[in-house]
């Protein structure tokens, strides 16, 4: 387990390496001069953007670029944000609180119910709870999670008016002040993952059930709680695992989308008003911090999967 | 081997038995109108091609055909109680401890994310709550060590995928037998994914227990070199169907049913070919389930039929002889069986 | 085996209900976005400053926007640009998604730079690529084209490359091999077909994908130009207004869920029909 942990952790390394490349290239391979956004729409002479050139360094060879901005994005330093005039860190940082709350609150709904819809649908196949499971997680996947969140807004905030349509407010007003904000954002967001999760769930689980070993154990004369909860739900969430770190990316991906209909002022806010500003110091930023959060929270599952599975967990 | 030493009634009795799967044009009999009787401490090998429905009894008598399949019909009498009618947690309660079983791939039956100890320990945990922690352990370890395991206080904190074959295979047995009670062990396949050599010592395990415990032994197989070895009485199946059963040394010395006497023919000869006997050759395949033909399912593949007498009705199982019941229309007009001298298994 | 005998003919049942209930509700769609132009006079574009935020009536069948342009001619005509967009980002990674699964498949050195390079892409959270993508080379019709396609590529090659691998070493490959038919011939004939399943599941799903992601970048006014009447801009348009024309929200929403759910239909029951095992197994 632990070589294994410190190979996965090892591995790590050169991801985060292509990642930044990555972002490095996107955002400036392509035309449009980011100083564009800091002059905005007012006449400008060619002198003075020629001044602003140098002091982002853009004149300088790209390669050159690269080598000054790896070692100091690798601190964490994304340098001003264009937009804020302040430190990239220090904005991200302020945000960060309200993506993970959004994230991890959605992650936590949709294992707590796409889990036990799968599991059940799985035990009854073919039953009523299957086929509502099955029609529930089909639409799901395909309501798009921010008209979905307009849906909610409209009928909960403005026809029931029961919850506030938008806005954020920090834990220190009090936990209900924000939880009530965050329960439309958190359902927006976990309802395409439910379904997902309870999809696979359900295929993981049927599979396992026709194994011998869940044959054998009811052979055993185990009640059937312990057949289910035990032999056949330890194997299938070596499997489910995956698909929980899987569907995390994509919620930090629609957190973004989902912050932006809700106000929220998280990091996916951030990068779509700094993507829409052209603010890339900021970009560049909030992408890399959204992206090593997807990053980590693949390697605790890589890890988790690991201890769930007893070939894994001891050397081969 | 002399069969019958100190038999007294049965232990299992399975009357007119049905097995249906929904199919397309309406169900299919996996398995037909099955009799079938097990005494205590006999062992009763049921032979019969892959598909025949010999896995299927094996489910049906503990109760765990995979739906939608069924029992649609008859009944499945254990000392004397029917197991068809009796409600789920009653059945649960006789499953490990009085009718047990040993699957044929000790790979896949043992769970591969639980420990060994565990999972032999969780047998009694369901049918001996009243036993501690450490009487448990005790009764695994020392189970552990009649079915020949060395070392076997570290194989308790093992996993599945770190032990050989063979000894996954006895872990398995163990699990079974746990519970110090069973009446009836039925053995699906239980040397078949094994090598030679350890499906000799399995075989001699098994045989030791049952002579121990006085257990019926339901053996299914399709080699029959496994069932000269350890059975008393031996019934073939095809197609869903029991065709004979005979006493070990009556079937392979005068088989008398053409679908037995198919299976004899294509073991390997001694010298040649592989010491494991391999599906037997008989020419044609097993009849799909779906559309049997009228009359002999066996119909087809016969080197004795008649067209009229044979597709017209499905013949009736008969005693030819004491202790040897044969599904065949022609059983009396079949010409004697000599089975080459080099075939005996 | 036999238990798995009756289940096969439920199966096949199943398969073509999802199959064709999918293929009805999007050849609807597609048939209503042709039809609908012939036999009304519609603009998605004309302004009518009189006629701004009316609920829907006989005449505005789905009401007007705030400039009091029809929403009923702007769900059609959005139906035409945002299917073309995720056709074109679809046809794009089917094509690029082949060719490169292919030689990925065959050669050990393109496999390498392929798969690393593809492998880098799927690190990053789903949707923040394409936003990443867009916030660079800017709001665009082919931009978000661009964006679809190198964020589902790279899952069209992986499912080229497996198959490529798997079919490259059997025997019927080999022995057309050792007949001498050339390597193109070879992988156009012999293997490229087998992956054909796989592939077009894929792509089912990408299809319904490249739909929400063009919505959602619209949506945050990274994707199409306004007043292009995509889906996505139409809800983005409509989100001022939840309070007083709540209307100009439920169309265009509606709307891209029926074309994803169809699509959807179409790649579980496709998949369902080429391997009946992997019923409900959900493709990532």
């Amino acid at each position: 387990m632990l070589t294994y942990a410190i190979r996965r952790v090892l591995a790590f390394v050169p991801t985060i390496f292509i990642t930044l490349t990555l972002i490095f290239v996107v955002t400036r391979l392509v035309p449009g001069s980011p100083v564009w956004a800091l002059i905005g729409n007012q006449s400008v002479d060619a002198e003075r953007m020629e001044e602003i050139t140098r002091q982002l360094g853009l004149d300088r060879p790209i390669l050159e670029q690269y080598l000054e901005w790896l070692p100091r994005v690798v601190t964490g330093d994304f340098g001003q944000s264009i937009f804020f005039g302040r430190p990239v860190a220090e904005v991200i940082l302020e945000r960060m609180p309200v993506t993970f709350a959004l994230t991890l609150l959605a992650m936590i709904v949709s294992i707590a119910v796409g889990v036990p819809l799968g599991i059940l649908a799985a035990i009854r196949r073919g039953g009523l709870l299957d086929y509502v499971g099955n029609v529930f997680s089909s639409l799901g996947m395909a309501l798009p999670s921010f008209w979905l969140g307009f849906m909610l807004i409209l009928v909960f905030a403005v026809e029931l008016q029961w919850l506030p349509a938008s806005g954020y407010r920090p834990i220190e007003f009090g936990v209900w002040a924000w939880f009530g904000r965050m329960i439309l954002p958190v359902i927006a967001l976990s309802l395409a993952q439910i379904g997902l999760i309870a999809r696979m769930t359900r295929s993981t689980m049927i599979e396992v059930l026709g194994m011998d070993y869940v044959t054998m154990a009811r052979a055993k004369g185990l009640p059937e709680r312990v057949v289910i909860l035990k032999h056949a739900l330890k194997n299938a969430m070596i499997q489910i695992i995956t698909v929980i770190g899987l569907t995390f990316a994509l919620g930090l991906g629609g957190s973004v989308i989902i912050e932006n209909v809700f106000a929220l002022p998280g990091l996916g806010q951030l990068i779509t008003t700094a993507a829409v500003r052209r603010d890339y110091p900021t970009l560049e930023g909030g992408i890399f911090y959204l992206t090593l959060v997807a990053l980590v929270t693949n390697l605790i599952v890589d890890l988790a999967y690991a201890y769930f599975n007893p070939r894994v967990r001891y050397g081969k | 081997m002399d069969a019958f030493h100190g038999v007294t009634g049965p232990v299992l009795e399975i009357r007119d038995l049905h097995v249906r799967f929904p199919g397309d044009r309406g169900p299919v009999a996996i398995i037909d109108s099955l009799d079938l009787s097990i005494a205590k401490g006999e062992i009763l090998g049921l032979v019969g091609e892959s598909g025949c429905g010999k896995t299927m009894l094996a489910r049906a008598i503990l109760r765990l055909i995979p739906p939608p399949g069924r029992a649609t019909g008859g009944k499945i009498l254990f000392d004397g109680v029917d197991l068809l009618g009796l409600d789920h947690e009653n059945m649960r309660l006789i499953r490990g401890d009085k009718i047990a079983i040993v699957l044929q791939e000790p790979m896949t039956s043992l769970n591969p994310a639980l420990k060994i100890g565990d999972q032999i320990g969780e047998v009694l945990k369901a049918h001996r709550p009243h036993l501690g922690g450490a009487e448990r352990m005790a009764l695994t370890l020392d189970l552990l060590e009649q079915v020949g395991i060395q070392m076997a206080s570290q194989r308790l904190v093992q996993y599945p995928h770190e032990l050989s074959g063979g000894i996954r295979q006895r872990v398995v047995i163990a699990m079974a037998l746990i519970c110090g009670d069973v009446r009836l062990l039925i053995a699906d396949e239980p040397t078949t994914a094994l090598d030679v050599t350890i499906q000799a010592q399995i075989l001699e395990l098994f045989t030791r227990l049952q002579a121990e415990r006085r257990m019926a032994v339901l053996l299914i197989t399709h080699d029959l070199g496994v069932i000269a070895q350890t059975a008393h009485r031996v019934a073939v199946m095809y197609a869903g169907r029991i065709v004979e059963i005979a006493e070990v040394n009556q079937l392979f010395d005068s088989p008398g049913h053409p679908y037995t006497r198919g299976l004899l023919q294509s073991l390997p000869r001694r010298g040649v070919g592989l010491p494991k006997s391999h599906l037997p050759a008989i020419a044609g395949s097993v009849p799909n389930l779906a559309n049997l033909p009228g009359g002999c399912s066996f119909y087809d593949r016969c080197p004795h039929r008649l067209e009229d007498r044979c597709q017209a009705t499905v013949p009736a199982l008969e005693e030819t002889r004491p202790g040897n019941w044969v599904r065949c229309h022609r059983w009396r007009e079949l010409p004697a069986f000599e089975l080459p001298a080099d075939v005996r298994p | 085996m036999i238990a798995s005998l009756p289940s096969l003919s439920i199966w096949f049942r199943r398969t073509n209900a999802m199959l064709i209930s999918g293929s009805f509700i999007l050849l609807l769609l597609l048939a209503g976005s042709i039809v609908a132009p012939l036999l009304f006079a519609l603009d998605p574009l004309a302004i009518d400053a009189t006629r701004k935020l009316e609920a829907p009536s006989a005449a505005f069948l789905l009401g007007t926007d705030e400039f009091g342009r029809d929403t009923f001619a702007r769900i059609v005509y959005g139906a035409h640009v945002s299917l073309r967009v995720a056709f074109a980002a679809t046809t794009l990674t089917a094509v690029i998604g082949i060719i490169l699964g292919t030689v990925s498949g065959q050669s050990r050195w393109a496999d390498a730079i392929i798969g690393r390079i593809s492998d880098s892409l799927l690190v990053f959270p789903g949707f923040v690529l394409a936003i990443m993508i867009l916030a660079a080379i800017g709001p665009a019709e082919i931009n978000v084209v661009l964006a679809v396609f190198l964020l589902y590529v790279p899952r069209v090659i992986r499912t080229v490359r497996a198959s490529v691998i798997e079919f490259i070493t059997a025997d019927f490959v080999q022995a057309a091999r050792s007949v001498g038919i050339g390597n193109f011939r070879l992988m156009a004939v012999h293997v490229l077909p087998n992956a054909i399943g796989p592939v077009m599941v894929q792509l089912s799903f990408g299809f319904a994908w490249a739909i929400l992601v063009e919505a959602g970048l619209s949506f945050l006014g990274l994707g199409l130009p306004p007043p292009s009447p995509s889906w996505g801009n139409m809800i983005s348009d409509a989100r001022e207004f939840i309070r007083t024309a709540p209307w100009l929200m439920f169309a265009p929403g509606a709307m891209i869920s029926l074309a994803v759910l169809s699509l959807n239909l179409i790649g579980d029951g496709l998949r369902d029909m080429l391997d009946p095992r992997l019923q409900n197994k959900v493709s990532l």
